[in-house]
Protein backbone atom coordinates (compact mmCIF):
# COMPACT_ATOMS: atom_id res chain seq x y z
CA UNK A 1 0.00 0.00 0.00
CA UNK A 2 2.61 2.48 1.05
CA UNK A 3 5.03 1.10 -1.99
CA UNK A 4 1.90 2.09 -4.27
CA UNK A 5 1.36 5.70 -2.73
CA UNK A 6 5.18 6.44 -3.52
CA UNK A 7 4.65 4.79 -7.18
CA UNK A 8 1.77 7.33 -7.53
CA UNK A 9 3.62 10.54 -5.98
CA UNK A 10 6.76 10.22 -8.30
CA UNK A 11 4.43 9.68 -10.93
CA UNK A 12 2.97 13.03 -10.71
CA UNK A 13 6.48 14.37 -9.88
CA UNK A 14 7.59 13.25 -13.18
CA UNK A 15 5.04 14.56 -15.30
CA UNK A 16 4.61 17.86 -13.52
CA UNK A 17 8.25 18.45 -13.56
CA UNK A 18 8.85 19.24 -17.55
CA UNK A 19 5.64 21.51 -17.09
CA UNK A 20 7.76 23.66 -14.04
CA UNK A 21 11.10 23.36 -16.00
CA UNK A 22 9.31 25.20 -18.68
CA UNK A 23 7.71 27.71 -17.00
CA UNK A 24 10.79 28.69 -15.25
CA UNK A 25 12.93 28.15 -18.20
CA UNK A 26 13.18 31.16 -20.45
CA UNK A 27 16.01 30.04 -22.54
CA UNK A 28 14.36 27.06 -23.20
CA UNK A 29 11.23 28.64 -24.56
CA UNK A 30 13.59 30.40 -27.15
CA UNK A 31 15.23 27.50 -28.15
CA UNK A 32 12.29 25.51 -28.33
CA UNK A 33 8.90 27.71 -29.18
CA UNK A 34 8.83 28.45 -32.89
CA UNK A 35 7.72 32.19 -31.89
CA UNK A 36 11.17 32.96 -30.13
CA UNK A 37 13.10 32.95 -32.97
CA UNK A 38 11.41 36.99 -33.59
CA UNK A 39 12.89 37.88 -30.19
CA UNK A 40 16.26 36.55 -30.28
CA UNK A 41 17.20 40.21 -30.55
CA UNK A 42 16.17 41.00 -26.75
CA UNK A 43 17.10 37.15 -25.21
CA UNK A 44 19.37 38.97 -23.54
CA UNK A 45 17.76 41.54 -22.16
CA UNK A 46 14.57 38.84 -21.35
CA UNK A 47 17.07 36.47 -19.66
CA UNK A 48 18.51 39.14 -17.60
CA UNK A 49 14.87 40.07 -16.85
CA UNK A 50 14.29 36.51 -15.59
CA UNK A 51 17.44 35.96 -13.94
CA UNK A 52 17.15 39.54 -11.88
CA UNK A 53 13.28 38.29 -10.84
CA UNK A 54 14.64 34.73 -10.15
CA UNK A 55 17.33 36.38 -7.77
CA UNK A 56 14.50 38.44 -5.86
CA UNK A 57 11.95 35.07 -5.38
CA UNK A 58 9.62 36.91 -7.64
CA UNK A 59 7.26 34.19 -9.46
CA UNK A 60 8.81 33.22 -12.97
CA UNK A 61 5.35 31.85 -14.43
CA UNK A 62 3.62 35.47 -14.46
CA UNK A 63 6.78 36.78 -16.32
CA UNK A 64 6.49 33.59 -18.50
CA UNK A 65 3.16 33.99 -19.18
CA UNK A 66 3.59 37.90 -19.97
CA UNK A 67 6.12 36.65 -22.40
CA UNK A 68 3.61 33.98 -24.24
CA UNK A 69 1.11 36.60 -24.24
CA UNK A 70 3.51 39.16 -26.29
CA UNK A 71 4.82 36.49 -28.56
CA UNK A 72 1.40 35.44 -29.30
CA UNK A 73 0.09 39.09 -29.82
CA UNK A 74 3.41 39.48 -32.42
CA UNK A 75 4.60 42.82 -30.70
CA UNK A 76 7.85 44.16 -31.52
CA UNK A 77 11.17 42.73 -30.02
CA UNK A 78 12.13 45.86 -27.98
CA UNK A 79 8.11 46.28 -26.55
CA UNK A 80 8.01 42.83 -25.40
CA UNK A 81 11.52 43.33 -23.45
CA UNK A 82 10.41 46.50 -21.93
CA UNK A 83 6.98 45.17 -21.25
CA UNK A 84 9.13 42.21 -19.12
CA UNK A 85 11.23 44.87 -17.67
CA UNK A 86 7.80 46.92 -15.93
CA UNK A 87 6.16 43.84 -15.31
CA UNK A 88 9.08 42.69 -13.25
CA UNK A 89 9.00 46.28 -11.75
CA UNK A 90 5.87 46.08 -10.76
CA UNK A 91 5.75 42.35 -9.57
CA UNK A 92 8.54 43.92 -7.09
CA UNK A 93 6.38 46.62 -5.87
CA UNK A 94 3.38 44.14 -5.57
CA UNK A 95 5.53 42.37 -3.21
CA UNK A 96 6.23 45.05 -0.90
CA UNK A 97 2.55 45.90 -0.80
CA UNK A 98 1.81 42.57 0.33
CA UNK A 99 4.75 41.88 2.78
CA UNK A 100 3.56 45.74 4.07
CA UNK A 101 0.29 43.59 5.45
CA UNK A 102 -0.74 42.84 9.14
CA UNK A 103 -2.23 39.41 7.99
CA UNK A 104 0.00 38.23 5.25
CA UNK A 105 -0.40 35.14 2.25
CA UNK A 106 0.79 32.24 3.49
CA UNK A 107 -0.15 29.95 0.82
CA UNK A 108 2.28 30.32 -2.32
CA UNK A 109 0.08 29.77 -5.04
CA UNK A 110 -2.51 32.48 -3.36
CA UNK A 111 0.26 34.92 -2.43
CA UNK A 112 1.33 34.70 -6.54
CA UNK A 113 -1.93 35.05 -7.49
CA UNK A 114 -2.99 38.48 -5.73
CA UNK A 115 1.09 39.69 -6.77
CA UNK A 116 -0.51 39.15 -10.26
CA UNK A 117 -3.63 41.26 -9.24
CA UNK A 118 -1.77 43.98 -7.84
CA UNK A 119 0.49 44.27 -10.62
CA UNK A 120 -2.70 44.56 -13.00
CA UNK A 121 -4.01 47.02 -10.64
CA UNK A 122 -0.93 49.43 -10.54
CA UNK A 123 -0.75 49.10 -14.30
CA UNK A 124 -4.21 50.81 -14.33
CA UNK A 125 -2.94 53.66 -12.73
CA UNK A 126 -4.43 52.58 -9.13
CA UNK A 127 -1.86 54.16 -6.67
CA UNK A 128 0.18 51.90 -4.19
CA UNK A 129 -1.85 53.48 -1.57
CA UNK A 130 -5.40 52.31 -2.30
CA UNK A 131 -4.44 49.06 -3.47
CA UNK A 132 -2.21 48.82 0.50
CA UNK A 133 -5.38 50.08 1.67
CA UNK A 134 -7.62 47.49 0.10
CA UNK A 135 -5.84 44.47 0.97
CA UNK A 136 -5.63 46.15 5.35
CA UNK A 137 -9.00 46.11 5.50
CA UNK A 138 -9.59 42.92 3.98
CA UNK A 139 -8.91 41.00 7.08
CA UNK A 140 -10.36 38.43 9.25
CA UNK A 141 -12.78 37.84 10.98
CA UNK A 142 -15.23 39.46 7.91
CA UNK A 143 -13.20 39.45 5.13
CA UNK A 144 -10.04 37.11 3.83
CA UNK A 145 -7.12 38.90 1.87
CA UNK A 146 -8.19 37.76 -1.52
CA UNK A 147 -11.40 39.60 -0.67
CA UNK A 148 -8.40 42.77 -1.74
CA UNK A 149 -8.23 41.30 -4.83
CA UNK A 150 -12.20 41.01 -6.07
CA UNK A 151 -12.86 44.41 -4.83
CA UNK A 152 -9.41 45.64 -6.73
CA UNK A 153 -10.71 43.91 -10.04
CA UNK A 154 -14.31 45.39 -8.91
CA UNK A 155 -13.13 48.70 -8.48
CA UNK A 156 -10.93 49.36 -11.48
CA UNK A 157 -13.43 49.21 -14.18
CA UNK A 158 -15.65 51.33 -12.45
CA UNK A 159 -12.64 54.38 -12.27
CA UNK A 160 -11.87 53.71 -15.62
CA UNK A 161 -15.30 53.91 -16.96
CA UNK A 162 -16.00 56.96 -14.63
CA UNK A 163 -14.61 60.61 -13.46
CA UNK A 164 -14.23 60.09 -9.80
CA UNK A 165 -12.06 61.08 -8.02
CA UNK A 166 -9.40 58.60 -6.60
CA UNK A 167 -11.00 59.17 -2.96
CA UNK A 168 -14.31 58.33 -4.34
CA UNK A 169 -12.63 55.25 -5.90
CA UNK A 170 -11.15 54.31 -2.53
CA UNK A 171 -14.37 54.80 -0.63
CA UNK A 172 -16.14 52.29 -3.21
CA UNK A 173 -13.64 49.57 -2.41
CA UNK A 174 -13.77 50.46 1.01
CA UNK A 175 -17.32 50.21 1.14
CA UNK A 176 -17.25 46.68 -0.68
CA UNK A 177 -14.95 45.12 1.86
CA UNK A 178 -16.97 46.67 4.58
CA UNK A 179 -20.06 44.92 3.03
CA UNK A 180 -22.05 41.91 3.28
CA UNK A 181 -21.67 40.94 -0.18
CA UNK A 182 -19.53 37.93 -1.05
CA UNK A 183 -16.56 38.53 -3.24
CA UNK A 184 -18.14 36.91 -6.27
CA UNK A 185 -20.79 39.53 -5.90
CA UNK A 186 -18.26 42.92 -5.86
CA UNK A 187 -18.35 42.77 -9.93
CA UNK A 188 -21.85 43.41 -10.41
CA UNK A 189 -21.54 46.25 -8.33
CA UNK A 190 -19.43 48.13 -11.13
CA UNK A 191 -22.15 46.27 -13.69
CA UNK A 192 -24.90 48.25 -11.73
CA UNK A 193 -22.82 51.14 -11.91
CA UNK A 194 -22.97 51.06 -15.74
CA UNK A 195 -27.14 50.67 -15.59
CA UNK A 196 -27.24 53.80 -13.66
CA UNK A 197 -25.07 55.71 -14.93
CA UNK A 198 -26.88 54.43 -18.82
CA UNK A 199 -30.14 55.87 -17.14
CA UNK A 200 -28.66 59.52 -17.07
CA UNK A 201 -27.36 59.21 -13.43
CA UNK A 202 -24.33 61.47 -12.62
CA UNK A 203 -21.23 59.08 -11.45
CA UNK A 204 -21.21 61.10 -8.24
CA UNK A 205 -25.03 60.54 -7.16
CA UNK A 206 -25.09 56.96 -8.67
CA UNK A 207 -21.88 56.36 -5.69
CA UNK A 208 -23.49 58.89 -3.17
CA UNK A 209 -27.18 57.30 -3.34
CA UNK A 210 -27.05 54.34 -4.49
CA UNK A 211 -23.98 52.52 -3.98
CA UNK A 212 -22.25 53.83 -1.03
CA UNK A 213 -25.74 53.62 1.19
CA UNK A 214 -26.96 50.76 0.24
CA UNK A 215 -23.41 48.83 0.67
CA UNK A 216 -22.99 50.74 3.88
CA UNK A 217 -26.62 49.75 5.00
CA UNK A 218 -25.59 46.12 4.83
CA UNK A 219 -27.55 45.14 1.58
CA UNK A 220 -26.48 44.96 -2.08
CA UNK A 221 -28.16 44.44 -5.78
CA UNK A 222 -31.44 44.91 -4.03
CA UNK A 223 -31.34 47.56 -2.89
CA UNK A 224 -29.31 49.26 -4.95
CA UNK A 225 -31.84 48.55 -7.58
CA UNK A 226 -34.29 50.12 -5.14
CA UNK A 227 -32.80 52.91 -5.10
CA UNK A 228 -32.16 53.48 -8.90
CA UNK A 229 -36.77 52.94 -9.23
CA UNK A 230 -36.68 55.54 -7.14
CA UNK A 231 -34.06 58.06 -8.97
CA UNK A 232 -36.28 56.76 -11.70
CA UNK A 233 -39.60 57.96 -10.74
CA UNK A 234 -38.43 60.81 -9.59
CA UNK A 235 -37.01 61.51 -13.19
CA UNK A 236 -40.33 60.30 -14.68
CA UNK A 237 -40.85 63.40 -15.62
CA UNK A 238 -38.23 64.52 -17.84
CA UNK B 1 -47.99 87.97 11.38
CA UNK B 2 -46.09 85.18 13.77
CA UNK B 3 -47.00 81.84 11.55
CA UNK B 4 -45.57 84.02 8.73
CA UNK B 5 -42.52 84.88 10.15
CA UNK B 6 -42.02 81.38 11.30
CA UNK B 7 -42.89 79.91 8.16
CA UNK B 8 -40.30 82.44 6.36
CA UNK B 9 -37.57 80.75 8.53
CA UNK B 10 -38.18 77.25 7.27
CA UNK B 11 -38.34 78.12 3.38
CA UNK B 12 -35.17 79.77 4.66
CA UNK B 13 -33.74 77.10 6.64
CA UNK B 14 -34.83 74.63 3.73
CA UNK B 15 -33.44 76.96 0.71
CA UNK B 16 -29.91 77.08 2.77
CA UNK B 17 -29.65 73.51 2.75
CA UNK B 18 -31.07 72.11 -0.32
CA UNK B 19 -29.05 70.42 -2.73
CA UNK B 20 -30.63 71.25 -6.60
CA UNK B 21 -30.27 68.97 -9.81
CA UNK B 22 -30.81 70.80 -12.95
CA UNK B 23 -30.04 69.75 -16.41
CA UNK B 24 -31.53 71.31 -19.94
CA UNK B 25 -31.23 69.60 -23.01
CA UNK B 26 -31.36 70.83 -26.40
CA UNK B 27 -32.32 68.41 -29.17
CA UNK B 28 -34.09 67.96 -32.50
CA UNK B 29 -35.59 64.83 -33.97
CA UNK B 30 -35.87 63.26 -37.33
CA UNK B 31 -39.06 60.49 -38.22
CA UNK B 32 -39.88 59.29 -41.54
CA UNK B 33 -42.79 57.12 -41.99
CA UNK B 34 -44.71 56.48 -45.53
CA UNK B 35 -48.01 55.11 -43.67
CA UNK B 36 -48.51 58.49 -41.42
CA UNK B 37 -46.87 60.85 -43.37
CA UNK B 38 -48.53 63.49 -40.59
CA UNK B 39 -46.33 62.81 -37.86
CA UNK B 40 -42.95 62.26 -40.62
CA UNK B 41 -40.67 65.67 -40.23
CA UNK B 42 -38.18 67.24 -37.66
CA UNK B 43 -39.26 68.29 -34.47
CA UNK B 44 -36.95 70.58 -32.54
CA UNK B 45 -37.00 70.34 -28.63
CA UNK B 46 -36.18 72.12 -25.46
CA UNK B 47 -36.74 70.38 -22.04
CA UNK B 48 -35.48 70.84 -18.55
CA UNK B 49 -35.97 69.32 -15.02
CA UNK B 50 -34.74 70.49 -11.73
CA UNK B 51 -34.69 68.66 -8.63
CA UNK B 52 -34.38 70.27 -5.36
CA UNK B 53 -33.84 68.34 -2.36
CA UNK B 54 -33.76 69.69 1.18
CA UNK B 55 -32.75 67.48 4.32
CA UNK B 56 -34.88 68.03 7.02
CA UNK B 57 -33.73 65.69 9.53
CA UNK B 58 -31.14 62.90 8.97
CA UNK B 59 -34.44 60.29 7.92
CA UNK B 60 -36.37 63.40 6.51
CA UNK B 61 -36.31 64.91 3.08
CA UNK B 62 -38.30 67.99 0.89
CA UNK B 63 -38.50 67.00 -2.11
CA UNK B 64 -39.49 69.33 -5.66
CA UNK B 65 -39.47 68.45 -8.99
CA UNK B 66 -40.30 70.37 -12.05
CA UNK B 67 -39.85 70.04 -15.90
CA UNK B 68 -40.99 70.75 -19.19
CA UNK B 69 -40.91 70.35 -22.77
CA UNK B 70 -41.39 72.52 -26.00
CA UNK B 71 -41.24 71.35 -29.13
CA UNK B 72 -42.29 72.21 -32.74
CA UNK B 73 -43.36 69.54 -35.23
CA UNK B 74 -42.41 70.34 -38.86
CA UNK B 75 -44.00 70.91 -41.11
CA UNK B 76 -47.49 68.70 -39.63
CA UNK B 77 -47.70 68.77 -35.83
CA UNK B 78 -46.94 72.01 -35.05
CA UNK B 79 -46.47 73.28 -31.50
CA UNK B 80 -46.29 70.15 -28.54
CA UNK B 81 -45.80 71.35 -24.59
CA UNK B 82 -45.32 69.38 -21.77
CA UNK B 83 -45.34 70.53 -17.85
CA UNK B 84 -44.57 68.74 -14.93
CA UNK B 85 -44.41 69.48 -10.96
CA UNK B 86 -44.23 67.36 -8.07
CA UNK B 87 -43.75 68.13 -4.51
CA UNK B 88 -42.83 65.38 -1.90
CA UNK B 89 -41.99 64.47 1.86
CA UNK B 90 -39.70 61.49 2.11
CA UNK B 91 -38.95 59.66 5.61
CA UNK B 92 -36.48 56.93 6.09
CA UNK B 93 -36.05 54.40 9.48
CA UNK B 94 -34.99 51.77 9.62
CA UNK B 95 -36.19 49.21 6.69
CA UNK B 96 -38.41 51.50 6.22
CA UNK B 97 -39.40 54.20 3.45
CA UNK B 98 -41.88 56.60 3.00
CA UNK B 99 -42.63 59.04 0.48
CA UNK B 100 -46.41 61.22 0.71
CA UNK B 101 -46.95 64.01 -1.65
CA UNK B 102 -48.53 65.10 -4.64
CA UNK B 103 -47.58 66.11 -8.74
CA UNK B 104 -49.49 67.74 -11.38
CA UNK B 105 -49.33 67.15 -15.43
CA UNK B 106 -50.22 69.14 -17.99
CA UNK B 107 -49.62 68.50 -21.57
CA UNK B 108 -51.11 69.43 -25.59
CA UNK B 109 -50.18 70.29 -28.62
CA UNK B 110 -51.96 72.66 -31.39
CA UNK B 111 -54.21 70.25 -32.97
CA UNK B 112 -57.30 72.44 -31.87
CA UNK B 113 -58.18 69.59 -28.81
CA UNK B 114 -58.04 70.64 -25.02
CA UNK B 115 -54.95 70.25 -23.13
CA UNK B 116 -55.09 67.22 -20.72
CA UNK B 117 -54.39 67.93 -17.10
CA UNK B 118 -53.77 64.97 -14.17
CA UNK B 119 -53.29 65.64 -10.55
CA UNK B 120 -52.18 63.15 -8.33
CA UNK B 121 -51.29 61.78 -5.00
CA UNK B 122 -47.71 60.57 -5.02
CA UNK B 123 -47.44 57.49 -1.87
CA UNK B 124 -44.94 55.24 -1.72
CA UNK B 125 -44.27 52.85 1.35
CA UNK B 126 -41.41 50.46 1.05
CA UNK B 127 -40.22 47.86 3.43
CA UNK B 128 -36.28 46.64 3.34
CA UNK B 129 -36.31 43.03 4.19
CA UNK B 130 -32.03 42.47 3.37
CA UNK B 131 -32.92 39.87 0.54
CA UNK B 132 -36.17 41.55 -0.64
CA UNK B 133 -38.08 44.78 -0.50
CA UNK B 134 -41.66 45.39 -0.63
CA UNK B 135 -43.18 48.64 -2.28
CA UNK B 136 -46.89 49.53 -2.10
CA UNK B 137 -47.57 52.88 -4.44
CA UNK B 138 -51.22 53.81 -4.18
CA UNK B 139 -52.37 56.50 -6.22
CA UNK B 140 -55.60 58.68 -6.66
CA UNK B 141 -55.81 60.46 -9.58
CA UNK B 142 -57.88 63.50 -11.12
CA UNK B 143 -58.14 64.01 -15.09
CA UNK B 144 -59.55 67.29 -16.60
CA UNK B 145 -59.55 69.09 -19.89
CA UNK B 146 -59.54 66.36 -23.03
CA UNK B 147 -60.21 63.33 -21.09
CA UNK B 148 -62.48 63.87 -17.56
CA UNK B 149 -62.30 61.52 -14.68
CA UNK B 150 -61.11 60.27 -11.36
CA UNK B 151 -58.90 56.90 -11.01
CA UNK B 152 -57.42 54.95 -8.02
CA UNK B 153 -54.38 52.32 -8.27
CA UNK B 154 -52.07 50.56 -6.38
CA UNK B 155 -49.08 48.45 -7.51
CA UNK B 156 -47.34 46.62 -5.25
CA UNK B 157 -43.71 45.85 -6.25
CA UNK B 158 -41.00 43.17 -5.09
CA UNK B 159 -37.49 43.42 -5.65
CA UNK B 160 -35.44 40.33 -4.75
CA UNK B 161 -32.20 38.82 -5.18
CA UNK B 162 -31.48 36.02 -7.71
CA UNK B 163 -27.72 34.58 -6.70
CA UNK B 164 -25.15 36.89 -6.51
CA UNK B 165 -25.12 38.96 -9.86
CA UNK B 166 -29.35 39.01 -10.87
CA UNK B 167 -32.10 40.49 -9.03
CA UNK B 168 -36.01 39.50 -10.14
CA UNK B 169 -38.51 42.31 -9.90
CA UNK B 170 -42.57 41.18 -9.28
CA UNK B 171 -44.81 43.14 -10.06
CA UNK B 172 -48.38 43.68 -9.68
CA UNK B 173 -50.93 46.45 -10.14
CA UNK B 174 -54.48 47.41 -10.35
CA UNK B 175 -56.81 50.24 -10.73
CA UNK B 176 -60.28 51.83 -11.25
CA UNK B 177 -61.12 54.39 -12.89
CA UNK B 178 -64.46 56.71 -13.42
CA UNK B 179 -64.55 58.68 -16.49
CA UNK B 180 -67.13 61.84 -15.91
CA UNK B 181 -69.14 60.66 -18.94
CA UNK B 182 -69.36 57.02 -18.77
CA UNK B 183 -68.90 53.74 -17.21
CA UNK B 184 -66.03 52.31 -14.40
CA UNK B 185 -63.41 50.59 -16.05
CA UNK B 186 -60.60 48.62 -14.09
CA UNK B 187 -57.51 47.55 -15.09
CA UNK B 188 -55.39 44.65 -13.90
CA UNK B 189 -51.88 43.37 -14.37
CA UNK B 190 -48.92 41.64 -13.30
CA UNK B 191 -45.08 41.78 -14.36
CA UNK B 192 -42.13 39.92 -13.66
CA UNK B 193 -38.22 41.39 -14.36
CA UNK B 194 -34.91 39.87 -13.96
CA UNK B 195 -31.93 42.16 -14.04
CA UNK B 196 -28.14 40.20 -15.03
CA UNK B 197 -24.68 42.07 -13.79
CA UNK B 198 -22.29 40.11 -14.99
CA UNK B 199 -19.77 42.92 -14.33
CA UNK B 200 -17.93 45.71 -16.34
CA UNK B 201 -19.04 46.55 -19.26
CA UNK B 202 -21.99 44.64 -19.54
CA UNK B 203 -25.83 44.73 -17.83
CA UNK B 204 -28.85 43.11 -19.86
CA UNK B 205 -32.26 43.11 -18.10
CA UNK B 206 -35.54 41.93 -19.38
CA UNK B 207 -39.10 42.53 -17.82
CA UNK B 208 -42.30 40.57 -18.85
CA UNK B 209 -45.56 42.12 -18.41
CA UNK B 210 -49.28 40.83 -18.69
CA UNK B 211 -52.05 43.82 -18.29
CA UNK B 212 -55.71 43.21 -18.71
CA UNK B 213 -57.80 46.63 -19.17
CA UNK B 214 -61.96 45.86 -18.92
CA UNK B 215 -63.88 48.96 -19.71
CA UNK B 216 -67.59 48.77 -18.97
CA UNK B 217 -68.03 51.46 -21.13
CA UNK B 218 -70.35 50.71 -23.91
CA UNK B 219 -72.87 52.67 -26.91
CA UNK B 220 -75.87 51.49 -27.93
CA UNK B 221 -76.61 51.50 -31.60
CA UNK B 222 -79.95 51.29 -33.83
CA UNK B 223 -79.15 49.76 -36.93
CA UNK B 224 -82.20 49.06 -39.10
CA UNK B 225 -83.86 49.37 -35.87
CA UNK B 226 -81.93 46.42 -33.88
CA UNK B 227 -80.28 47.84 -31.27
CA UNK B 228 -76.40 46.90 -31.39
CA UNK B 229 -73.88 47.42 -28.09
CA UNK B 230 -70.53 48.40 -28.84
CA UNK B 231 -67.98 47.74 -25.97
CA UNK B 232 -65.63 50.36 -25.54
CA UNK B 233 -62.05 49.49 -27.96
CA UNK B 234 -60.05 49.99 -24.75
CA UNK B 235 -60.81 46.76 -23.18
CA UNK B 236 -57.53 45.02 -23.54
CA UNK B 237 -55.11 42.16 -22.46
CA UNK B 238 -51.48 43.18 -23.17
CA UNK B 239 -48.38 40.57 -23.00
CA UNK B 240 -45.03 42.60 -22.93
CA UNK B 241 -41.24 42.04 -22.84
CA UNK B 242 -38.47 44.49 -22.83
CA UNK B 243 -35.03 43.48 -23.35
CA UNK B 244 -32.42 45.40 -22.67
CA UNK B 245 -27.90 45.55 -22.93
CA UNK B 246 -26.30 48.38 -21.88
CA UNK B 247 -22.15 48.03 -22.54
CA UNK B 248 -19.66 51.08 -21.76
CA UNK B 249 -17.15 51.30 -24.56
CA UNK B 250 -14.28 53.66 -22.74
CA UNK B 251 -14.45 56.05 -20.14
CA UNK B 252 -16.85 58.73 -21.79
CA UNK B 253 -18.97 56.55 -24.69
CA UNK B 254 -22.17 54.17 -23.48
CA UNK B 255 -24.18 52.11 -25.79
CA UNK B 256 -27.38 51.28 -25.27
CA UNK B 257 -29.53 48.68 -26.96
CA UNK B 258 -33.39 48.14 -26.27
CA UNK B 259 -36.27 46.54 -28.07
CA UNK B 260 -39.41 46.64 -26.33
CA UNK B 261 -41.97 44.20 -27.95
CA UNK B 262 -45.83 44.14 -26.88
CA UNK B 263 -49.01 42.40 -28.26
CA UNK B 264 -51.76 43.71 -27.52
CA UNK B 265 -55.33 41.46 -27.94
CA UNK B 266 -58.62 43.45 -27.81
CA UNK B 267 -62.18 42.70 -27.52
CA UNK B 268 -64.03 44.38 -30.02
CA UNK B 269 -67.29 43.11 -31.27
CA UNK B 270 -71.11 43.47 -30.69
CA UNK B 271 -74.04 42.50 -29.28
CA UNK B 272 -76.58 42.28 -31.55
CA UNK B 273 -79.85 41.08 -30.42
CA UNK B 274 -78.27 39.70 -27.57
CA UNK B 275 -75.81 37.86 -29.65
CA UNK B 276 -71.69 38.15 -29.20
CA UNK B 277 -70.51 38.62 -32.50
CA UNK B 278 -66.70 38.77 -31.82
CA UNK B 279 -64.17 40.91 -33.44
CA UNK B 280 -60.91 40.04 -32.00
CA UNK B 281 -57.77 42.09 -33.33
CA UNK B 282 -54.55 41.63 -32.47
CA UNK B 283 -51.46 44.52 -32.37
CA UNK B 284 -47.98 43.62 -32.32
CA UNK B 285 -45.90 46.31 -31.69
CA UNK B 286 -42.34 46.77 -31.59
CA UNK B 287 -39.63 49.75 -31.09
CA UNK B 288 -36.18 48.21 -31.32
CA UNK B 289 -33.17 51.33 -30.21
CA UNK B 290 -29.68 52.05 -30.31
CA UNK B 291 -28.64 55.15 -28.57
CA UNK B 292 -24.70 56.52 -28.00
CA UNK B 293 -24.11 58.38 -25.06
CA UNK B 294 -20.73 60.86 -24.70
CA UNK B 295 -19.62 62.22 -21.96
CA UNK B 296 -17.87 65.52 -23.31
CA UNK B 297 -17.48 67.25 -20.06
CA UNK B 298 -18.97 66.42 -16.24
CA UNK B 299 -21.41 68.86 -17.55
CA UNK B 300 -22.54 68.28 -21.14
CA UNK B 301 -23.46 64.87 -22.33
CA UNK B 302 -24.31 64.45 -26.39
CA UNK B 303 -26.82 61.54 -27.13
CA UNK B 304 -27.50 60.27 -30.63
CA UNK B 305 -30.55 57.44 -31.02
CA UNK B 306 -31.99 55.87 -33.55
CA UNK B 307 -35.13 53.85 -33.73
CA UNK B 308 -37.92 52.59 -34.87
CA UNK B 309 -41.74 52.25 -33.93
CA UNK B 310 -43.68 49.61 -35.58
CA UNK B 311 -46.72 48.48 -35.60
CA UNK B 312 -48.37 45.58 -37.18
CA UNK B 313 -52.13 44.68 -36.82
CA UNK B 314 -54.94 42.56 -38.42
CA UNK B 315 -56.62 46.49 -38.51
CA UNK B 316 -54.95 48.44 -41.08
CA UNK B 317 -55.25 51.88 -39.54
CA UNK B 318 -53.40 50.58 -36.40
CA UNK B 319 -50.29 49.46 -38.62
CA UNK B 320 -47.37 51.84 -38.37
CA UNK B 321 -43.87 51.89 -39.75
CA UNK B 322 -41.62 54.92 -38.34
CA UNK B 323 -38.09 55.45 -38.07
CA UNK B 324 -36.62 57.81 -36.25
CA UNK B 325 -32.87 59.81 -35.33
CA UNK B 326 -32.63 62.10 -31.98
CA UNK B 327 -29.71 64.06 -31.59
CA UNK B 328 -29.56 65.52 -27.93
CA UNK B 329 -27.12 67.81 -25.96
CA UNK B 330 -27.56 67.31 -22.23
CA UNK B 331 -26.57 70.28 -19.75
CA UNK B 332 -26.30 69.81 -16.33
CA UNK B 333 -23.80 71.82 -14.08
CA UNK B 334 -22.75 69.64 -11.56
CA UNK B 335 -25.35 70.01 -7.89
CA UNK B 336 -23.44 72.30 -5.20
CA UNK B 337 -22.99 69.02 -2.67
Amino acid sequence: MQGRRIIVILCIALLSAPAFAEDADVSAWFRADPRGKAYRSVEGRVTAVFEAAKESGLPLWILMEKLREGAAKRVGADRLASGLEQESHRLLEARDILLGQKVPLVETRTREEAMKAVSIALLSGLSPAIISEMFSLAVPPLRVPQDAVAALAAIIPVRDASRLAEPDIRRLGAALLASRLPPAAFKSVSSFFLKARASGARDEDVLETMLIPSLEAGGGLVQMEEELRIFLKRRGSR
Amino acid sequence: MKIRGLLCIVLLGCSWQAFPEAALTVGASAESTRIDPVSAGIEPFLKGACSLTAPLSDRASALADAAFRLGYGWPGQGLTWFGFAAADFSWRAGPLFAMLGASATAEGDATGSLPSFEAATDVEVSLDLSHLTLSFIPAVRVRAGDEQGLGVDGVLSSILAAGDAAVARIRIQGGLEWPVDGLPEWIAGAGLGVSWYPGMPLVASIDAAALRRVSSNSSVETIDGVPITVPNADSYMELSVLPEISAQLGRSLTLGLSAPIALRLMDHGAVVAGVLIAEPEWLLTCGPMVSLRLEASPSVSLKATLGGDLAFSNSSFREKRVAYLTLEAVLSPAPPH
